[in-house]
Parts: structure tokens; sequence; C-alpha cells
């Protein structure tokens, strides 16, 4: 017997390359069984190839490697504005906050950088004592050149600055007045500029308290704890209160570093990043790279697009601000956040011009599940497309990967094996019959074909074409396994399911410690996993309990172990 | 190249305004050069959803070329500088064991097609689950090339891209590579911002003061990475390495900075033209400006990305129509009807795309022929055919005499003629002898551009064979 998912293990469903050879889908039992109290089969879960049940508690060392990151562009905008925020910079004077991907550390970027920084300074220093309280023109010169060295350096490199660094600041500003002639304010332009091209600044360096190659994991100082905790939440600098908090020691304690995380996700920024993750594993967030055919949906434009994409957005934040609001009511909720656009397409009346919030049609939708949004976005370019929507859930929403199709599988669908006017699931039955294609597709067609009653953009239909909906299909390998109609039906089994709250804190938990699959952290997620079976979780339970996660606190030097 | 003294205006003030300068090089004729001899200039070019052999090379046979395949008619007055290269495979990609599967998706293409090498990994795709490349397996060929070409210009290589959105998650997404566990370059995607990079210019009585504050960051940023570098771990400090390039980058940059000027009206001479043929146009242009003006003698341009999403073809204009689909989507399952129509308009509008940068070269006048002779433009994509992400036979498509030592005009094939254009329907059958590796073709370039100590590339299996015959001079 083997169990193929464990909690948080990535259950690669086996039915890749030589498809037909082997019958995966049956080998198959104890879908949950990492959940607390859940029987477990030997642990073999694909993904991460660990054997043997796991031991009641983890070492928090035995973790995978943290792989060095720069920010993201997002990251760099806000922590350029959380360093200037004491000054009288233009707010326009900043480059834009920008999205979540990673800056690139190429000529290119580093030089554009530096124009950033180089204008947002010259603003800043246009008026030093307001900045400052001290001046760069009088008598307490160099006391506020040192101020501002340390001050600036401690909030640039996120950690004190060390003493020898400031000497060479020092050095620098001093140069650059008496043998360059500069003045004390572009100086001093050049030292930020300085400090904001340094690893400290760029990336999100930890190298422990004492960096060394000696050892392959070491334990975070308490300032790179306190940069792990604000830019997963933020995805911005710690705050004074912050920094505070890590220079004291609190983050240490059990009770301080709750207190901080409270504190944290009280603030708007942390819920906007919720409000992202939660994009993100519906993947809502590739809105924009959607495209669709004009002839079958004249409507879809851009605009549309951004009406959908403030609806899951505004949904998803205005169910945080609910008590206690869980994984499971994203796909149950009656109501949703929404324009005149979007009620258009639900066909619900609407009043007005601004969003607000309207009433689903229950028998039709089910939450997020049925977002314009998230249809469109698992939706083909003229039509529903079965299999897109069938990944969604059991690929994305309960973290079973199904592998792409082989490279020798021509996946276009031959156009002699239905007949003209067939439906959708008339044309995609031949995935089913096809014993080849079989293998994988009974793990995403029969969830997808669920979502049949929702055109490419999220339309509601009775009938495609001449004929009625057919939105039957099947849950299966998962812990609610069973035949639905329909996708609200669909939503009220995955609803139940702990796979989706295990599936989500999974993700969570990668995106903190900005790896996936790695084997070492089974044991970690999987302690997450009975964490979670133990009780109904709220969305910011489940933040808060990853982030107080233990493993968190230390780093891997190298995916090997390897010193350079 | 000579370099003109920068005249006494403003950065910004003197964009837009330049095409009247006399004090500068105009570009679009050469700066006049010390030699008589011209430099060789290398683009490669990568399109999306592979090159359909049956498209590019219809009913041709190899010889001679006397004519083009309808879908390339566009090319037509470059018949005589055109070198069609058929029955490719890439056998790095298709061979390269992947956690006892071939891991031959057409997510980890892109990382193969211009490096020849295995790809690092597996990272997990963050949303999705998939297994995607976490790295190259060594240099794409645009920047090895760029990386063993005498430094002479400002800039090593320069990289620009057009999609419609961002081009998608790590490796895969990216086509050019500094060597080995490089995670891919960003292409520049704002052309403007690329204007403003290249010809962007400052007034002489500042550029002093402004190189000393540059130096003192650049300085700076150094030393500490260096310190840092020791104790981070092999692959993390790949990655300083690669930032310590950068800076060396950029004070290269420095020391050439202002040598060269143009308008941005010259670059973006299409501006009432819909997003994707606008920027395409632009990337044209400043790849012609900055080759002809010796800023860089490396382009690489990357149109949508190996992810697929990148182009939507609303978004382009053939014969004077949007062509109305996404052909991601027709490249797989989405549309089952229309699709050799649609996929003959995507072909022919990339076509149409490679015979503007052909053209722009050939416009500038270098001794007795044109830059487009002085250069070799390298256009494939990851895939032969992108509805089975077939792998070969592959195709690429090469233009320019690359100073002489490319033979023009003439289709070329390799391996068995009757796979020629065969559509692969299982690349793992694909034995060794039935196509030449791709890696040979890569190796060709090197040698074309003069990197003849070059004698592997990539994947030293695949590069068995060398240079591939009948195509240098």
């Amino acid at each position: 017997m083997r169990a193929v998912l464990t909690f948080g293990a990535l259950l690669v469903v086996a039915c890749t390359g030589r498809i037909a050879a082997r019958d995966a889908v049956e080998d198959v039992s104890d879908p949950v069984a990492g959940g607390a109290g859940g029987s477990r089969g030997t642990g073999g879960a694909a993904g991460l190839g660990a054997g043997g049940a796991p031991p009641a508690t983890c070492r928090a060392t035995d973790i995978g490697w943290s792989p060095l990151r720069t920010l993201t562009a997002r990251e760099y905008g806000r922590t350029l504005r959380a360093v200037f925020a004491g000054a009288k910079v233009p707010a326009d004077s900043f480059p834009p906050e920008g999205e979540r991907t990673a800056l690139d550390p190429s000529a290119r970027t580093l030089d554009e950088m530096d124009d950033d920084v180089a204008a947002v300074a010259a603003a800043a220093l246009a008026d030093v004592p307001a900045w400052l309280g001290c001046s760069l023109r009088d008598a307490g010169a160099d006391a506020c050149r040192d101020r501002l060295i340390a001050q600036l350096g401690r909030l640039m490199t996120r950690r004190p600055l060390a003493d020898e660094d400031a000497r060479e600041l020092r050095t620098l500003y001093d140069d650059l007045r008496s043998k360059d002639g500069f003045s004390p304010e572009e100086a001093a332009a050049v030292v930020l500029r300085a400090l904001a091209q340094t690893p400290e600044f760029l990336y999100h360096l930890e190298l422990g308290p004492s960096p060394s190659a000696a050892t392959p994991t070491y334990a975070l100082t308490a300032y790179e704890r306190a940069s792990r905790l604000s830019y997963f939440l933020w995805q911005s600098m710690p705050d004074a209160a912050l920094f505070d908090a890590a220079e004291k020691g609190r983050l240490d304690e059990e009770a301080g570093l709750a207190a901080e995380i409270t504190r944290l996700l009280g603030d708007e920024r942390a819920t906007e990043t919720i409000v992202d993750r939660v994009e993100a594993w519906f993947g809502t967030d590739e809105l924009d790279h959607i495209n669709k055919s004009a002839t079958v949906y004249p409507g879809w434009n851009d605009a549309l697009e951004a009406a959908m994409r403030n609806e899951t957005r505004s949904f998803v934040r205005g169910l945080l601000a609910e008590p206690k609001a869980t994984v499971a009511a994203l796909l149950s909720s009656d109501h949703t956040v929404a324009g005149p656009e979007i009620a258009a397409l639900y066909g619900v009346p609407f009043e007005g011009t601004v969003a607000k919030r309207i009433a689903l049609p229950v028998e039709q939708r089910a939450g997020m599940l049925t977002h314009p949004s998230v249809m469109t976005v698992h939706g083909g370019t003229s039509g529903s497309h079965p299999v897109k929507r069938g990944l969604l859930v059991r690929s994305r929403l309960l973290c079973q990967a199904v592998p792409a199709p082989p490279l020798d599988v021509d996946t276009t669908i031959n156009p002699d094996s239905y007949v003209p006017g067939a439906t959708t699931r008339e044309i995609y039955a031949v995935h089913l019959r096809a014993p080849t294609c079989a293998a994988c597709h009974r793990l995403t067609d029969p969830i997808g074909l669920a979502f049949e009653h929702y055109d490419g953009i999220g339309r509601f239909r009775e009938r495609e074409g001449q004929k009625p909906v057919d939105a039957t299909g099947e849950l299966t390998q998962t812990d609610v396994d069973g035949p639905v109609d329909g996708a609200v039906q669909l939503a009220d089994k995955l609803a139940q399911s702990r796979m989706l709250d295990a599936c989500f804190a999974t993700r969570l938990y990668e995106a903190a410690v900005a790896r996936t699959g790695s084997p070492e952290d089974a044991c970690h997620v999987e302690a997450l996993g009975r964490w979670l079976a133990q009780g109904e979780r709220s969305i910011a339970d489940i933040v808060a309990r990853v982030m107080t996660e233990p493993s968190l606190r230390h780093r891997r030097r190298d995916a090997l172990g390897r010193t350079p | 190249m000579t370099i003109s003294t920068p005249s006494l205006i403003s950065r910004r003030t003197m964009l837009g305004v330049l095409g009247a300068s006399a004090a500068t090089p105009l570009v679009g004729e050469a700066p006049a050069r010390a030699a008589t001899s011209h430099p060789k200039r290398l683009i490669v070019l990568y399109t999306q959803e592979g090159v359909i052999p049956s498209l590019i090379l219809g009913d041709l046979t190899p010889g001679p070329l006397t004519r083009l395949a309808p879908a390339m008619s566009a090319l037509t007055p470059f018949q005589k500088k055109l070198t069609l290269v058929g029955g490719l495979a890439m056998f790095s990609c298709i061979n390269q064991p992947w956690e006892g599967e071939p891991f031959t998706s057409a997510h980890n293409g892109g990382v193969h097609l211009f490096t020849g090498s295995p790809c690092l990994g597996p990272a997990k795709h963050p949303k999705l689950g998939y297994l995607e490349p976490a790295a190259a397996g060594g240099p794409s060929v645009d920047q090895w090339v760029a990386q063993k070409l005498p430094r002479e210009t400002p800039h090593s290589s320069l990289l620009f891209g057009v999609s419609r959105g961002d081009i998608g998650f790590g490796p895969g997404g990216r086509i050019a590579f500094s060597g080995r566990g490089h995670v891919g370059f960003d292409p520049e995607m704002d052309p403007r911002k690329a204007f403003d990079r290249l010809f962007g210019m400052r007034d002489a009585a500042t550029a002093a003061r402004r190189t000393r504050a540059r130096k003192s960051v650049l300085d700076f940023a150094r030393r500490r990475i260096e310190r840092h570098r020791a104790s981070l771990g092999a692959e993390d400090g790949a990655k300083l390495d690669q930032h310590l390039q950068s800076l060396r980058e950029l004070e290269l940059e420095l020391a050439h900075e202002g040598s060269c000027a143009a308008s941005w009206e010259a670059v973006d001479g299409n501006a009432a033209a819909l997003d994707v043929p606008r920027k395409t146009s632009n990337v044209i242009a400043l790849t012609k400006l900055a080759l002809s003006c010796d800023l860089t003698r490396v382009v690489s341009i990357q149109l949508g990305t190996p992810g697929g999403y990148g182009m939507n073809m609303r978004h382009v204009l053939l014969d004077g129509k949007g062509i109305d689909h996404d052909e991601h989507e027709v490249s797989h399952a989405g549309d089952v009807d229309r699709r050799p129509e649609k996929q003959l308009a995507c072909t022919r509008w990339k076509a149409s795309v490679f015979a503007e940068l052909l053209a722009a070269l050939e416009s500038v006048k270098e001794g007795n022929g044109t830059l487009l002779d002085n250069t070799l433009v390298v256009w494939s994509s990851q895939m032969a055919t992108p509805w089975d992400h077939a792998m070969a036979p592959l195709t690429f498509i090469l233009a320019g005499g690359c100073g002489g030592a490319v033979k023009t005009g003439q289709f070329v094939a390799y391996g068995e003629p009757r796979l020629l254009k065969a559509r692969s329907t299982d690349a793992r059958r694909v034995d060794d002898t039935a196509y030449a590796a791709h890696n040979r073709l890569l190796l060709t370039v090197c040698h074309a551009m003069g990197l003849s100590d070059t004698t592997v590339f990539g994947s030293e299996r695949y590069s068995m064979g060398g240079v591939l015959p009948g195509l240098l001079a």
C-alpha cells in the first residue's frame, strides 16, 4: 500500500510517461494521511520521497535551502518609501511600487535604481534639518553627518551599521567634500546611493550572527527575523517598532513574537499581502496575461478584466475584515463585492456605479470558485476548458500536481473525434476514452466538467449551443470524493476538505521560505497540517502560525551544503 | 570608432531634439571607423510557439534558394542573404533525464535553445507545481560570444523583449544566460528606457562629478559584495558574481558614456501603431542604432516568452487586420477550428518582423556592403511544432553574411531527408543520427563570429561532429 498524499507533500499524481502501462490511480489510499489522527501509510509522497513516519517533533534546523533573493519590485518601491518616510519627498519622485517579480541585478536595473535613489535622496536632502533634526552646514555638521550615516545606514541595510562601514562612508563623504568640491547635500546623496547599492539593501541577505562558511545551517539574527516578518506580511521593511522589538530581544520570546505578528497583521499592508497570496493561489493575478477571442467574447476588454480583478480582490479583502474568516469561506460565500459590469455578468440587478456588496445567485454561484476572474483565467480563449478548470482544483487548490502532457502527446483534439456542433463535454470526451489520455485526464476533466455552466469569461449558461449543459463531475483521490452536479456542489465539497486549508498553508510556508518542495521541509509542513486538523482555523490564524514556525528562524547556506 | 564630444545640452533636453545636432554622428549612417574592416555583429531572435517546419520551409528542397515558402514571402527581398538550416534537433532537451522522465516541456526548451546545455534544477513552479528549470546549464550563444569577443564597446550585449505582460517566472521565461547556474537575463521591455540608457546624454561640465559619484557608489557596493561572497554558499555566491559582473559593466559604460547620439523620434517612427508592433519596431530601430554606433556587437531579441502567453496576436496587424486569437491557445487545443490558417498568420507576422529587422540592417552602409553583411542574425524558437512541443526537426533561419564568414542564399538540411518536415510525434524516439544536434549550429555561430577556439557548445555529447558542414564560407 502506498499513501500518495502526506499533507503538504506535493502529490505528483503518477500518470507521466508511459501512461497506459502503469495504472497509478488505483494505487491510492488514504489521501489525507498526514492530517492529525489520520492513519498514514509509508509517507512516500512522490514530491518529497521521504519514507517512514515523521518524527513527532521536527528539528528547526532540518530545512531546505532558501536561495538568496533580491527584493521584488514592489518590496523595493515600498522599502525606498519607508527609508525616506520622514523626509519631504514628493510622491512622484519615487519609482512605482511595481509587481511581485524579483529585481534582476543586471547593470541596467542597478543603473535605474541608482537614478531612482539619486532623485529621492536629492529631494530628501533639500531640507536636512526638517528630516534629521540637524544641519550639515553649521557647527554641528560632523555630528549631523555621523547621524545621517548611522540612521540611514541602519534603515537601508536593515541592521545596525558596522563601525568599519560607518568609517568608510564618513571618509567617502569627507573626500567628496574636500577633494571633489561636492556640497554637503551632494556628498550625502552619494552616501545614500552607495548604501542603496549594497547587497544588504538589494537582497534578502541573511548572514546570521557570525558570517562564516563553516556551518551549513545557522540561526538568523533578530534583525533578519524582523525583515522576514515584515517582508512576508507587508512586502516592505520593518518599521521602527519592529526594529525595536528585534533590538530588545522581544522576537526571541513567544509572546513578544506573537504580539508583533498580531500588530503587523492589523495593518492594511498585511491584508493586501494576504489578498495577494489568495490571488496567487487561485491564479487570478495572471488575469492580465489572459487573451480571449474578440469574436466569441466581444465584451471582453481591459475594463472588464480590471473589474474582474477588482471584484476578487475586494471580495477577499471584505472577507478578511470578518472575524475568523476561513479558507473554506472563500468557496462558500453567498455574496461578493462588485460594480455594475460584474453584476451584469452575474445577471444581478445593480443600482449605481460604485462597487458594493451584492448577493450572489446562490443556485448558480459558489463564492470565489466561480468568480468571473477565476473562470476567465482558467478558461479557454473561446470556450470553457475543463482541463484548466480541473487543474485549478486539483493542482492549485488541493496541491496535487498533475504533470504537463508528455512531449510525445499531441494535445490537439482531432476534429474527427466529434460531430459538428458538439458540446465541450462531448469534444473533451475523447480524453477519457483514449487510455493514453485518460490516465491523467481523469484526474482533471471530471472536476473541470463540473464548471460547464460557465463560459470562457465566467458567464452562467444553461445551454451550450442548442444543448442543455451537463455539469456533472466527480472528485476522486481527495478527502471529499464523490459525484457532483455543478460548481456549487463542488464548492460545498471542497469547503469540507482538509486538503484545502493544508494546501493554502503549504503555499504560505513555501512563500515564507522562498522554496518549494524541499524534502527537508516535509516535517515542518506536516506539523502545520497536524495543527490545522486540531480545530477550525481562520486565514489569519494560519498566516500567524506559519510565521511562528520555528524552522523560519534558520537558514541553510546552500542546497547542497557546499561552500565556495 | 570616433567618439564625438557631447554637446552642452542636458540629458533630458537632448532627448527628442537631437536629430538636428551637428556635433554628433547621426546614426543611420555608420560612424567613421578608423579601420576599413567592420566588426562582426550577432543578433539572436527568439519567437514563441515554434518555427513550424512546414510553414518556414514549405516545399523547398535543399540547395540554392530560388524562392521561399508562402509564409516567408516578406523575406523575398533578402533571399540572397538568407540561410535556412533544417533537420536539427534539440537533443540536450529531448534527452535530458529528469527524475526518471525526460524533462521535455516547452517550459524548459527556452533554456536549451541558445545554450545547448542540460538545465539545472528542478524548481517547482510556485503556483502550478510543474517542474521548471532552476537555472541554465551553460551560457547562451549570444552571451558566450559577448563574453569572448574583445571588449571594445560600452555594452557587452543588449537584450530587448516585446511581450504583452511580463515574461513569467524564472529561467523558463528567458532566453539569454551568462553561464551555468544563471537564472536568465530579463530583457529590456521598455524601448524608451532602453533609448534613454543608450543615448541619453549629460553635459560635459557635470560629467566628471557624476563619474566620481558613480564610481564611489559602485566601489562601495563591490567591496561589500566581495566581503559577503565568502560566507555564502556556492549557488548564492554565483548570484553575487553575476552582480559583480553587472558592476563591471556599469564601470565600462561610465567610461564610454556619451559616445553616441540619436533621437527618440527616429526610433519611434511608428508611434500610431498598436502596442506590440510599435514596440517591435522600436526594438528593431534600437538594434540598428546600437549596432551601427558600435555601442554593442551582440543583441538578443525576445518576442514573446517560452511560457507562451507573451504574445497576443490581437495586438498585431497582418494585411491591415488584427489576428483574432492567442497564439498559445492556437498551439494547444483551445481552438480546434481554423488552426492552420491561424498558424500561417502568426508565422507570416513573424517573417514580416524578421524582414523589418533585416531591412533596418540593410539600410546602414558599411564599406562596400551593409550592416547586414557584417551581421549574423539567428532566428529560432524552442520548438518545431508547438502543439506537441516537438523539438525536432528544428529549423534555424540565419541571415547576413557575418563579414563574409557565412555562405548565404541557401537551404541546408541535415540528418535524414525524409524527416525534414515531418512532424515528430515522438521526439524521444528520435535517434541521434536522424537529425543534427542544434549544439552544432550554435558552435557554427561561434566560429562564424571568429571564436574558432570554441570546440564544444553546451553539451559535449551533442557537440560531437563539430561545426556543421556547408554553412561557413
